[in-house]
Protein backbone atom coordinates (compact mmCIF):
# COMPACT_ATOMS: atom_id res chain seq x y z
CA UNK A 1 0.00 0.00 0.00
CA UNK A 2 1.51 3.41 -0.94
CA UNK A 3 0.01 7.16 0.00
CA UNK A 4 -2.55 5.19 2.03
CA UNK A 5 -3.82 3.85 -1.02
CA UNK A 6 -3.83 -0.01 -2.88
CA UNK A 7 -1.72 -0.28 -5.84
CA UNK A 8 -1.07 -3.17 -7.99
CA UNK A 9 2.51 -4.85 -7.79
CA UNK A 10 4.05 -6.17 -11.15
CA UNK A 11 6.77 -8.61 -9.76
CA UNK A 12 7.58 -9.34 -13.86
CA UNK A 13 9.88 -6.95 -15.81
CA UNK A 14 7.30 -5.67 -18.54
CA UNK A 15 8.94 -4.56 -21.76
CA UNK A 16 8.20 -1.86 -24.08
CA UNK A 17 10.07 -0.14 -26.99
CA UNK A 18 9.83 3.43 -27.26
CA UNK A 19 8.05 3.58 -31.01
CA UNK A 20 4.96 1.91 -28.98
CA UNK A 21 4.48 5.43 -28.15
CA UNK A 22 2.90 6.48 -31.50
CA UNK A 23 0.97 3.29 -32.00
CA UNK A 24 -0.89 3.58 -28.75
CA UNK A 25 -0.82 7.63 -28.48
CA UNK A 26 -1.93 8.99 -31.90
CA UNK A 27 -1.88 12.73 -30.91
CA UNK A 28 1.79 12.04 -29.99
CA UNK A 29 4.18 14.19 -31.73
CA UNK A 30 7.07 11.80 -33.22
CA UNK A 31 9.78 14.17 -31.84
CA UNK A 32 8.32 13.38 -27.99
CA UNK A 33 9.17 9.24 -28.87
CA UNK A 34 12.98 10.62 -30.50
CA UNK A 35 13.21 12.63 -26.89
CA UNK A 36 12.49 9.89 -24.79
CA UNK A 37 15.60 7.66 -26.49
CA UNK A 38 17.64 10.72 -26.25
CA UNK A 39 17.09 11.63 -22.91
CA UNK A 40 18.01 7.77 -21.84
CA UNK A 41 20.78 7.09 -24.33
CA UNK A 42 22.66 10.24 -22.47
CA UNK A 43 23.05 7.71 -19.71
CA UNK A 44 22.24 4.38 -20.92
CA UNK A 45 22.17 2.00 -23.99
CA UNK A 46 18.59 0.11 -24.51
CA UNK A 47 16.98 -1.75 -22.95
CA UNK A 48 16.93 0.06 -19.57
CA UNK A 49 14.82 -1.05 -16.82
CA UNK A 50 12.89 1.84 -15.40
CA UNK A 51 12.19 1.27 -11.68
CA UNK A 52 8.39 2.40 -10.99
CA UNK A 53 6.52 3.99 -7.95
CA UNK A 54 3.91 5.64 -6.91
CA UNK A 55 0.30 5.14 -6.45
CA UNK A 56 -0.51 3.33 -9.35
CA UNK A 57 1.91 0.62 -9.14
CA UNK A 58 5.13 -0.46 -8.26
CA UNK A 59 6.55 -1.95 -10.88
CA UNK A 60 9.68 -2.75 -13.35
CA UNK A 61 9.39 -1.21 -16.88
CA UNK A 62 12.00 -2.38 -19.48
CA UNK A 63 11.71 0.37 -21.90
CA UNK A 64 14.19 -0.36 -25.36
CA UNK A 65 14.84 1.51 -28.18
CA UNK A 66 16.91 1.04 -31.52
CA UNK A 67 17.20 4.43 -33.34
CA UNK A 68 15.79 7.65 -32.67
CA UNK A 69 16.93 10.72 -34.80
CA UNK A 70 19.81 11.68 -32.92
CA UNK A 71 20.17 15.56 -34.08
CA UNK A 72 18.26 16.18 -31.17
CA UNK A 73 21.03 16.79 -29.50
CA UNK A 74 22.16 19.54 -31.26
CA UNK A 75 19.27 21.21 -32.36
CA UNK A 76 17.53 21.29 -28.61
CA UNK A 77 18.75 22.57 -25.59
CA UNK A 78 18.69 19.52 -23.02
CA UNK A 79 15.98 21.15 -20.68
CA UNK A 80 13.67 20.33 -24.09
CA UNK A 81 14.65 16.96 -24.28
CA UNK A 82 14.22 16.00 -21.38
CA UNK A 83 10.60 17.52 -20.53
CA UNK A 84 9.57 15.91 -24.08
CA UNK A 85 11.03 12.80 -22.81
CA UNK A 86 9.07 12.45 -19.52
CA UNK A 87 6.30 12.60 -21.52
CA UNK A 88 7.14 9.81 -23.56
CA UNK A 89 8.12 7.67 -20.11
CA UNK A 90 4.45 9.12 -19.12
CA UNK A 91 2.30 7.66 -22.24
CA UNK A 92 4.87 4.32 -21.58
CA UNK A 93 3.41 4.14 -18.15
CA UNK A 94 -0.41 4.77 -19.40
CA UNK A 95 0.14 2.19 -22.26
CA UNK A 96 1.44 -0.18 -19.88
CA UNK A 97 -0.56 -0.01 -16.81
CA UNK A 98 -4.18 1.66 -17.33
CA UNK A 99 -6.44 0.93 -19.92
CA UNK A 100 -5.59 5.01 -21.11
CA UNK A 101 -4.30 7.08 -23.84
CA UNK A 102 -3.14 10.44 -24.40
CA UNK A 103 -6.04 11.69 -26.16
CA UNK A 104 -5.55 15.43 -26.57
CA UNK A 105 -2.81 18.12 -26.64
CA UNK A 106 -4.20 21.72 -25.87
CA UNK A 107 -2.89 25.40 -25.75
CA UNK A 108 -3.36 27.25 -22.49
CA UNK A 109 -1.50 29.86 -22.07
CA UNK A 110 2.33 29.72 -22.64
CA UNK A 111 1.83 25.78 -21.81
CA UNK A 112 0.52 22.83 -23.28
CA UNK A 113 -2.25 20.39 -21.54
CA UNK A 114 -2.69 16.52 -22.18
CA UNK A 115 -5.73 15.27 -21.51
CA UNK A 116 -6.03 11.67 -20.99
CA UNK A 117 -9.00 8.91 -21.63
CA UNK A 118 -10.03 5.80 -22.69
CA UNK A 119 -10.88 6.91 -26.56
CA UNK A 120 -9.88 9.81 -28.88
CA UNK A 121 -12.10 13.28 -27.87
CA UNK A 122 -12.19 11.78 -23.92
CA UNK A 123 -10.53 13.99 -21.76
CA UNK A 124 -11.96 13.22 -18.09
CA UNK A 125 -8.97 13.51 -16.98
CA UNK A 126 -5.37 15.20 -17.59
CA UNK A 127 -1.69 14.82 -17.22
CA UNK A 128 1.03 16.35 -15.42
CA UNK A 129 4.38 15.63 -16.44
CA UNK A 130 8.09 16.20 -15.23
CA UNK A 131 11.19 14.82 -16.19
CA UNK A 132 15.24 15.36 -14.61
CA UNK A 133 18.62 13.92 -15.26
CA UNK A 134 19.27 13.46 -11.86
CA UNK A 135 17.44 16.45 -9.72
CA UNK A 136 15.24 16.05 -6.52
CA UNK A 137 12.07 13.54 -8.25
CA UNK A 138 10.11 13.80 -4.79
CA UNK A 139 10.21 17.77 -5.05
CA UNK A 140 9.01 17.68 -8.67
CA UNK A 141 6.21 15.52 -7.85
CA UNK A 142 4.79 17.31 -4.91
CA UNK A 143 4.81 20.53 -7.31
CA UNK A 144 3.27 18.76 -10.20
CA UNK A 145 0.68 16.97 -7.85
CA UNK A 146 -0.49 20.53 -6.64
CA UNK A 147 -0.13 22.19 -10.07
CA UNK A 148 -2.87 19.02 -11.34
CA UNK A 149 -5.08 19.39 -8.05
CA UNK A 150 -5.59 23.17 -8.79
CA UNK A 151 -6.43 23.11 -12.48
CA UNK A 152 -9.15 25.07 -13.16
CA UNK A 153 -10.99 22.52 -14.94
CA UNK A 154 -11.42 20.47 -11.69
CA UNK A 155 -10.31 17.55 -13.38
CA UNK A 156 -8.55 14.46 -12.24
CA UNK A 157 -5.98 12.86 -13.62
CA UNK A 158 -2.24 11.13 -13.47
CA UNK A 159 1.19 12.93 -12.21
CA UNK A 160 4.69 11.57 -14.04
CA UNK A 161 7.66 12.60 -12.61
CA UNK A 162 10.75 10.31 -13.86
CA UNK A 163 14.81 10.46 -13.52
CA UNK A 164 16.88 9.16 -16.05
CA UNK A 165 20.22 9.22 -15.10
CA UNK A 166 19.52 6.31 -12.38
CA UNK A 167 15.99 5.45 -14.37
CA UNK A 168 13.19 5.93 -12.22
CA UNK A 169 9.63 7.32 -12.02
CA UNK A 170 6.57 8.01 -10.42
CA UNK A 171 3.35 7.58 -11.33
CA UNK A 172 0.47 9.11 -9.41
CA UNK A 173 -3.04 9.05 -9.98
CA UNK A 174 -4.79 11.84 -7.86
CA UNK A 175 -8.44 12.75 -7.59
CA UNK A 176 -9.11 16.33 -8.14
CA UNK A 177 -10.50 18.47 -4.76
CA UNK A 178 -14.34 17.68 -5.39
CA UNK A 179 -13.80 14.30 -5.94
CA UNK A 180 -11.84 12.89 -3.62
CA UNK A 181 -13.27 10.97 -0.49
CA UNK A 182 -15.11 8.69 -3.55
CA UNK A 183 -14.64 5.11 -3.86
CA UNK A 184 -11.46 4.27 -5.48
CA UNK B 1 -13.47 15.27 -35.15
CA UNK B 2 -11.47 12.73 -34.40
CA UNK B 3 -8.94 13.54 -37.37
CA UNK B 4 -9.69 17.62 -36.10
CA UNK B 5 -8.46 16.41 -32.53
CA UNK B 6 -5.69 14.46 -33.60
CA UNK B 7 -4.27 16.94 -36.38
CA UNK B 8 -4.59 20.01 -34.07
CA UNK B 9 -2.56 17.85 -30.97
CA UNK B 10 0.20 17.77 -33.41
CA UNK B 11 0.46 20.99 -34.56
CA UNK B 12 0.31 22.55 -31.02
CA UNK B 13 3.89 20.00 -30.15
CA UNK B 14 5.05 21.20 -33.69
CA UNK B 15 4.67 24.91 -33.15
CA UNK B 16 6.21 24.06 -29.92
CA UNK B 17 9.07 22.08 -31.09
CA UNK B 18 9.91 25.13 -33.18
CA UNK B 19 9.14 27.82 -30.78
CA UNK B 20 11.73 25.92 -29.01
CA UNK B 21 14.44 25.59 -31.77
CA UNK B 22 14.27 29.16 -32.56
CA UNK B 23 12.58 29.09 -35.58
CA UNK B 24 9.44 31.79 -34.59
CA UNK B 25 8.43 32.61 -38.15
CA UNK B 26 7.80 28.59 -38.81
CA UNK B 27 6.08 28.51 -35.17
CA UNK B 28 4.02 31.23 -35.91
CA UNK B 29 2.43 29.74 -39.12
CA UNK B 30 2.06 26.47 -37.13
CA UNK B 31 0.48 27.92 -33.97
CA UNK B 32 -2.10 30.18 -36.78
CA UNK B 33 -2.92 26.48 -38.01
CA UNK B 34 -3.61 25.06 -35.17
CA UNK B 35 -5.75 28.30 -33.85
CA UNK B 36 -8.08 27.82 -36.80
CA UNK B 37 -8.76 23.94 -36.02
CA UNK B 38 -9.18 24.91 -32.22
CA UNK B 39 -11.77 27.03 -33.07
CA UNK B 40 -13.24 24.85 -35.84
CA UNK B 41 -13.51 22.05 -32.82
CA UNK B 42 -14.59 24.43 -30.58
CA UNK B 43 -17.91 25.94 -32.49
CA UNK B 44 -18.71 22.29 -33.54
CA UNK B 45 -18.29 20.86 -29.47
CA UNK B 46 -20.66 24.02 -28.73
CA UNK B 47 -23.03 23.25 -31.36
CA UNK B 48 -23.29 19.62 -29.99
CA UNK B 49 -23.67 21.34 -26.46
CA UNK B 50 -20.88 20.20 -24.84
CA UNK B 51 -20.11 22.39 -21.76
CA UNK B 52 -16.14 21.82 -22.64
CA UNK B 53 -16.12 23.81 -25.44
CA UNK B 54 -14.13 26.22 -23.62
CA UNK B 55 -11.05 24.21 -23.77
CA UNK B 56 -10.72 24.47 -27.55
CA UNK B 57 -11.88 27.87 -27.52
CA UNK B 58 -9.22 29.10 -25.06
CA UNK B 59 -6.91 26.89 -27.14
CA UNK B 60 -7.80 29.23 -29.80
CA UNK B 61 -7.14 32.18 -28.16
CA UNK B 62 -3.53 30.90 -26.69
CA UNK B 63 -2.43 30.24 -30.23
CA UNK B 64 -3.66 33.09 -32.04
CA UNK B 65 -1.73 34.77 -29.26
CA UNK B 66 1.28 32.71 -30.07
CA UNK B 67 0.84 33.18 -33.57
CA UNK B 68 0.70 37.00 -32.97
CA UNK B 69 -2.66 37.47 -34.37
CA UNK B 70 -3.84 39.54 -31.35
CA UNK B 71 -7.23 40.86 -32.57
CA UNK B 72 -8.20 37.24 -33.47
CA UNK B 73 -6.87 36.24 -29.98
CA UNK B 74 -8.76 39.06 -28.27
CA UNK B 75 -11.86 38.03 -30.25
CA UNK B 76 -11.68 34.59 -29.31
CA UNK B 77 -11.46 35.24 -25.87
CA UNK B 78 -14.17 38.21 -25.92
CA UNK B 79 -16.65 35.66 -26.93
CA UNK B 80 -16.17 33.44 -23.87
CA UNK B 81 -16.48 36.44 -21.62
CA UNK B 82 -20.30 36.00 -22.67
CA UNK B 83 -20.23 32.32 -21.20
CA UNK B 84 -20.74 30.80 -18.07
CA UNK B 85 -17.39 29.20 -16.93
CA UNK B 86 -16.09 27.94 -13.77
CA UNK B 87 -14.56 30.89 -11.68
CA UNK B 88 -10.99 29.57 -12.22
CA UNK B 89 -11.18 29.72 -16.35
CA UNK B 90 -13.14 33.42 -15.87
CA UNK B 91 -9.84 34.57 -14.31
CA UNK B 92 -7.45 32.84 -16.55
CA UNK B 93 -9.47 34.13 -19.64
CA UNK B 94 -9.41 37.97 -17.92
CA UNK B 95 -5.62 37.58 -17.13
CA UNK B 96 -5.08 36.48 -20.85
CA UNK B 97 -6.65 39.32 -21.99
CA UNK B 98 -4.84 41.66 -20.48
CA UNK B 99 -1.76 40.39 -21.74
CA UNK B 100 -3.40 40.37 -25.42
CA UNK B 101 -4.36 43.58 -24.60
CA UNK B 102 -0.98 45.42 -23.55
CA UNK B 103 0.55 43.54 -27.06
CA UNK B 104 -1.90 45.15 -29.17
CA UNK B 105 -0.90 48.72 -27.62
CA UNK B 106 2.46 49.12 -29.23
CA UNK B 107 0.65 48.39 -32.63
CA UNK B 108 -2.51 50.48 -31.82
CA UNK B 109 0.25 53.57 -31.14
CA UNK B 110 1.63 53.13 -34.32
CA UNK B 111 -1.75 53.11 -35.81
CA UNK B 112 -2.59 56.89 -34.29
CA UNK B 113 0.48 57.93 -34.75
CA UNK B 114 0.73 57.07 -38.43
CA UNK B 115 -2.68 58.69 -38.74
CA UNK B 116 -1.24 62.27 -37.25
CA UNK B 117 0.41 63.94 -40.25
CA UNK B 118 3.30 65.12 -37.97
CA UNK B 119 4.07 61.19 -37.15
CA UNK B 120 3.14 60.11 -40.58
CA UNK B 121 5.23 57.09 -41.58
CA UNK B 122 4.16 56.37 -44.99
CA UNK B 123 2.99 58.35 -48.01
CA UNK B 124 -0.20 58.56 -49.79
CA UNK B 125 -1.41 61.09 -53.07
CA UNK B 126 -2.05 64.66 -51.40
CA UNK B 127 -1.02 67.89 -51.89
CA UNK B 128 2.37 67.24 -51.04
CA UNK B 129 2.40 70.73 -49.47
CA UNK B 130 2.43 69.60 -45.73
CA UNK B 131 -0.88 71.41 -45.58
CA UNK B 132 -2.88 68.42 -45.83
CA UNK B 133 -3.13 64.96 -43.48
CA UNK B 134 -2.54 63.06 -46.84
CA UNK B 135 0.38 65.23 -48.62
CA UNK B 136 3.74 63.75 -47.04
CA UNK B 137 5.43 62.35 -49.61
CA UNK B 138 8.22 63.65 -51.07
CA UNK B 139 7.26 61.68 -54.35
CA UNK B 140 4.23 63.91 -54.76
CA UNK B 141 6.01 67.02 -53.75
CA UNK B 142 7.04 67.18 -57.09
CA UNK B 143 3.96 66.64 -58.98
CA UNK B 144 0.63 68.61 -57.11
CA UNK B 145 -1.21 68.22 -60.01
CA UNK B 146 -1.01 64.22 -60.12
CA UNK B 147 -1.65 64.50 -55.92
CA UNK B 148 -4.51 66.85 -56.47
CA UNK B 149 -6.22 65.00 -59.69
CA UNK B 150 -5.56 61.64 -57.54
CA UNK B 151 -7.01 62.82 -54.54
CA UNK B 152 -10.12 64.18 -56.14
Amino acid sequence: MLDGRWCIRYYAVVPMDIREILTTHPCIHPVVADSTAGALAHHHISPVELKVGGNVVDARLEVSWTTYDESLHTTFQRRDIIEQGAIGVACLLLASYTDKRVTEVAKWGERADYYVGRSEGDRKEMLEVSGTDEGDLERRTREKRAQLLSNPHGKSGYVVTCRFCEPSASFLHERYRHERGDVL
Amino acid sequence: MKELFRRKSLLIVEADRLKAIGSQSGARAVYAEAAGIETRIAQKLRERGDREFYINAFSAASCWLEARRYDAAAAALNELRNVELPEAVDAEIEQTLGKVRRQQQPISAIRLLSSRREFAACSYPGPGDGQDASGTGPRWRGRPELAAALAA
